[in-house]
């Protein structure tokens, strides 16, 4: 048998110091899930609740991303020096 | 309505165990598989060294040790967290010395660590999602708390 090189749970997961953005989505599913599982009245439309509390909470981090861009790349340079 | 504590300790030793035991069975389950996708996803970023009560990652245990803040937010997690820490005492802090190297802190002073024990953004995140599990269900256990019972006639709830 091919040994896998490394250990779940015992060993850090490689490559995440390159592709840590990818696990912000997860953080986020993970903290939807419990919290609608304690807000929705209906439990039908948990699911729904779940995704759509991801993506706001995924483009409310975009929307600050770009935000900060524009005042650090755009708005910090026009600043007179000193 | 008089706080329910046997529900929120009940959700304190078990994600979910809370809302289950007022009648709530649907959202017990549901609560345990959220902090169950926070908690396992922690561990296998980070390795078991993400639930660490003691000597936080980038500290160097020689110097007398330190204890880790981040723990206070994962024992939300309960018997669980405290479970994970013993296990990370035994395995990753207390691994033989063959499985150690000697790393430089951010002192610039020579410390020693198990090989695999994560840094960076590894250790950044395997801590982060375990905290959070534990805080949320500490929330959790609090709404346990203050849920009226459930009229189990009914449909899912």
């Amino acid at each position: 048998m091919m040994p896998l090189g490394w250990t779940p749970f015992l060993e850090p997961l490689p490559g995440v110091q390159a592709n840590w953005l990818w696990l912000l989505p997860i953080l986020i599913f993970g903290i939807a899930m419990m919290y609608k599982a304690v807000r929705v009245g209906d439990l039908g439309r948990y699911w729904r609740e779940v995704v759509g509390m991801t993506i706001q909470v995924l483009l409310a981090f975009l929307g600050l991303a770009a935000a900060v861009f524009i005042v650090v790349q755009g708005i910090v340079p026009l600043l007179p020096a000193g | 309505m008089p706080f329910r504590w046997t529900a929120f300790v009940l959700g304190l030793l078990l994600p979910g165990l809370g809302h289950f035991s007022v009648g709530e069975r649907g959202r017990g389950g549901r609560i345990l598989s959220g902090f169950l996708v926070l908690w396992l996803t922690g561990l296998l970023i980070g390795g078991l060294g993400s639930v660490r009560s003691w000597d936080p990652a980038y500290t160097n245990p020689s110097q007398g040790g330190k204890r880790n803040l981040w723990f206070i937010a994962q024992a939300g997690a309960g018997p669980i967290a405290f479970g994970f820490a013993a296990l990370d005492a035994a395995f990753i802090r207390g691994s033989a010395p063959e499985d150690r190297i000697e790393i430089t802190l951010h002192d610039q002073s020579t410390g020693s660590a198990y090989r695999h024990t994560a840094i960076g953004h590894n250790a950044d995140f395997g801590t982060l999602f375990c905290a959070l599990a534990g805080l949320m269900n500490f929330a959790v256990a609090l709404d346990a708390g203050r849920r009226p019972v459930a009229d189990r006639r009914g449909g899912e709830r």
